[in-house]
């Protein structure tokens, strides 16, 4: 920074959801961001510095989008309090309201409630490729006259427009006379609204017939994307696309991180396999540090996939065509995204959840999405299948595997409308909301904004995945440390817990080795498999058949056999309920801000899934199978 | 209520719950605005109405905060 550098203290940008206002913090911070959360909210805003060619110094914070300061859903209430609250500290010392120069009646609404808070005001409005298209021009002088502010237009596709808005900013004071924020009654309501519409038609005269036409070709794709019959097939479709990127396009990047982390503990392991301090490099450091990296290709995607939706206005038209459905399960349109990813899994999806505009329907998501089958189940259900179905013609497990997912929506469904019923009605639970124009989504904001809230996750959840991670590795790992695989796990800590309370899983009809399994597959489910392998002293790349031969062979000492046919459906209800994933406790954690939440959650899911296994072990048992 | 595409309405009054009122004013209708019906989604879902500068969705009970006339 050098001295002549003017410093403008913290910027915020304010303005109505699709104003352009992430466009131009985009083009100030030139892409610098930081996601950062409203302390005691779910809720994040972007802070960045002005980019360094436009010489001055300022923090810039982008708030979340509001129409009104009248705040009514979680994300407005927070755009609310930066700009009210005295204990807040990053109040700002300026303010950018962002008016769409399509809609400047509805949005000089909120530009008036800033005005009235007295904070130094710059106003900028945006769309003007839009205004251009249809040669309108705009009148600003009636804007400057009414804020006393500086008025700006800007071209958020080529940036005009931002050297006059930083050479305006210094001179952006403030209002003499500080009158104090009032929410506006009906009545003023009514008579803002009227007082807007005036100001609105002296700024862009004669506009309405131009401004109704640049709706032209979005009411012509409505015609097919919100048609009943092709509609709905093309949401299927897109929907479809978006759900196998995440499951086939991060498939491969998953792997690598994988490959990259078992390279990397192999090699290490291998300069001295006696050296305690390098297995916890490897299998506890390295190994959880993996655990956090390996969900980065996937909530990328889901960003990236999530933003085109968004930005293109088709998420919008979503939410409204799956909307009367989810509304059975108390839910709404919106709820639909993390739904889908949470078939993917659980972690990306519980972020999805944030962008759930009523808190009771966030909950309600939260509480449901770990039970979706999630990929980490595949494994699993493939080796039990395999089990069942041995050596019999593939499309019996294939089809089994379908009935899985079958009834895994209809218990989601039922867990969604028991807690429907279960949480209180929330009165700030309302649907309406506006289909913007569809417009070509803006990459480098898109790719922006994704890899701010990729980070957020690694920064956030990381921390309790890793640390989550490396507990349950320290109790599968000592006090034997130095003894072979088998032997290490089998007196481990946790081994040593699972052979005290086999009991308990008797009633499941496992051994300790099979409760052994379970108790490791909260690492992430499909350890199970590889549990399994090592406990019952395979080695752990053996082919899978090497894995079943051994489960048919695995007795009780009293010579009894441990998988039976009963046996195997028990454990396939059980990893359809239990929540057998700390990344995902972790990231309830994390989401809910509540230790005694997720916990609860935990013990809850897994309680549910244990009576449920129990129930059909000794269900088919007295109906007379093995 | 069903309307065929196309058809224009004027809002005559708002009521109902004062939240949803609210909130309809500041997705820019208020009493004398003019909408244009575009259709209800499938299964009875949202009805789509067209303003004078955006398109809005409304589900049936918000839609009843909309006392409307046909013009």
């Amino acid at each position: 920074m050098s001295a002549s550098e003017i410093n403008l203290g913290t910027v915020a940008l304010v303005g109505a959801p699709n104003s352009g206002k992430t466009t131009l913090y985009n083009w100030l911070t030139g892409s610098h961001a930081k996601a950062v959360n409203y302390p005691g909210s779910t809720v994040d805003y972007l802070k960045g510095s002005l980019a360094s060619h436009w010489r001055a110094t300022a923090t810039v914070v982008d708030t979340p989008g509001t129409y009104t300061l009248q705040a009514k859903t979680e994300d407005e209430l927070v755009t609310k309090k930066i700009l009210t609250d005295p204990q807040f500290e990053m109040k700002p010392d300026r303010v950018i309201v962002v008016i769409d120069g399509t809609q400047i009646r509805r949005h000089l609404l909120l530009a008036e409630q800033v005005r009235v808070l007295g904070l130094p005001l710059v106003i900028v409005v945006t769309m003007l490729d839009l205004l251009r298209s249809k040669k309108l021009s705009l009148n600003l002088e009636p804007l400057k006259k009414h804020f006393e502010a500086p008025v700006i237009a800007v071209d958020g596709r080529l940036g005009g427009g931002l050297r006059e808005l930083l050479e305006a900013l210094p001179h952006a004071s403030a209002v003499k006379s500080r009158p104090r924020y009032e929410p506006w009654t009906d009545a003023e309501l009514e008579s803002q609204s009227v007082w807007a519409e005036q100001l609105a038609e002296q700024v862009l005269p004669q506009s309405e017939g131009s401004l109704a036409d640049l709706w032209n070709s979005t009411l012509k794709w409505d015609r097919i994307l919100l048609h009943p019959v092709l509609g709905l097939v093309l949401f299927f479709a897109i929907m479809s696309t978006l759900f196998s990127s995440l499951y086939f396009l991060a498939d491969p990047l998953m792997g690598a991180v994988e490959d990259v982390f078992s390279w990397a503990s192999e090699s290490l392991l291998s300069l001295n396999p006696e050296s305690l301090f390098l297995s916890f490099l490897a299998d506890g450091m390295l190994a959880s540090f993996g655990s956090v990296l390996v969900f980065v290709p996937q909530i990328f995607i889901l960003f990236v996939g999530f933003g085109l939706l968004e930005s293109s206005g088709y998420l919008a038209r979503a939410a409204t065509l799956i909307d009367r459905p989810f509304s059975f399960l108390g839910l709404s349109g919106r709820s639909f995204v993390p739904f889908l990813s949470g078939y993917a899994c659980a972690v990306p999806a519980l972020m999805a959840a944030r962008n759930i505009n009523s808190s009771r329907e966030r909950w309600i998501a939260r509480l449901i999405i770990p039970l979706l089958s999630c990929s980490a189940r595949l494994p699993v259900y493939g080796l039990l299948l395999g089990f069942l179905f041995w050596g019999e013609s593939s499309w019996k497990p294939g089809l089994t595997l379908a009935a899985i997912y079958l009834v895994s929506m209809v218990v989601s469904a039922l867990a969604a409308g028991v807690l429907h019923r279960l949480i209180p009605a929330d009165k700030r639970s309302f649907f309406l909301m506006e289909l913007p124009l569809y417009r070509r989504p803006v990459v480098k904001v898109l790719l922006m904004q994704s890899w701010m809230k990729t980070r957020s996750f690694i920064t956030r959840a990381g921390p309790v995945i890793f640390i989550l991670t490396i507990l349950l590795w320290v109790g599968m790992t000592f006090p034997n440390s130095q003894s072979s695989e088998g032997e290490r796990i089998q007196t481990s800590y946790l081994g040593q817990v699972g052979q005290k309370i086999e009991p308990v899983f008797q009633p499941m009809g496992l051994d300790w080795r099979g409760g052994l399994g379970l108790i490791a597959a909260f690492a992430a489910r499909e350890v199970f498999v590889s549990t399994l392998a090592v406990v019952y002293s395979v080695g752990e790349d053996a082919p899978e058949a090497g894995l079943l031969e051994a489960l048919q062979a695995a007795q009780f000492p009293d010579g009894q056999l441990v998988y039976t046919t009963s046996v195997v459906w028990g454990l396939i209800v059980f990893f359809m309920i239990a929540l057998q994933c700390l990344s995902t406790v972790g990231m309830m954690i994390q989401e809910s801000g509540s230790w005694r939440l997720a916990l609860l959650q935990l013990l809850i899911f897994n309680l549910v899934a244990y009576a449920a296994a129990v129930g059909v072990v000794q269900g088919l048992r007295a109906f007379g199978f093995s | 209520m069903e309307y065929n595409s196309g058809h224009r309405l004027q809002v005559v009054e708002l009521q109902g719950d004062p939240e949803i009122r609210e909130r309809i004013q500041e997705l820019g209708i208020r009493r004398g605005s003019r909408l244009t019906f575009i259709r209800r989604t499938p299964f009875g879902g949202p009805y789509l109405f067209q303003t004078s500068s955006t398109l809005l969705a409304l589900r049936e009970e918000e839609m009843a905060c909309l006392q409307v006339k046909s013009i």
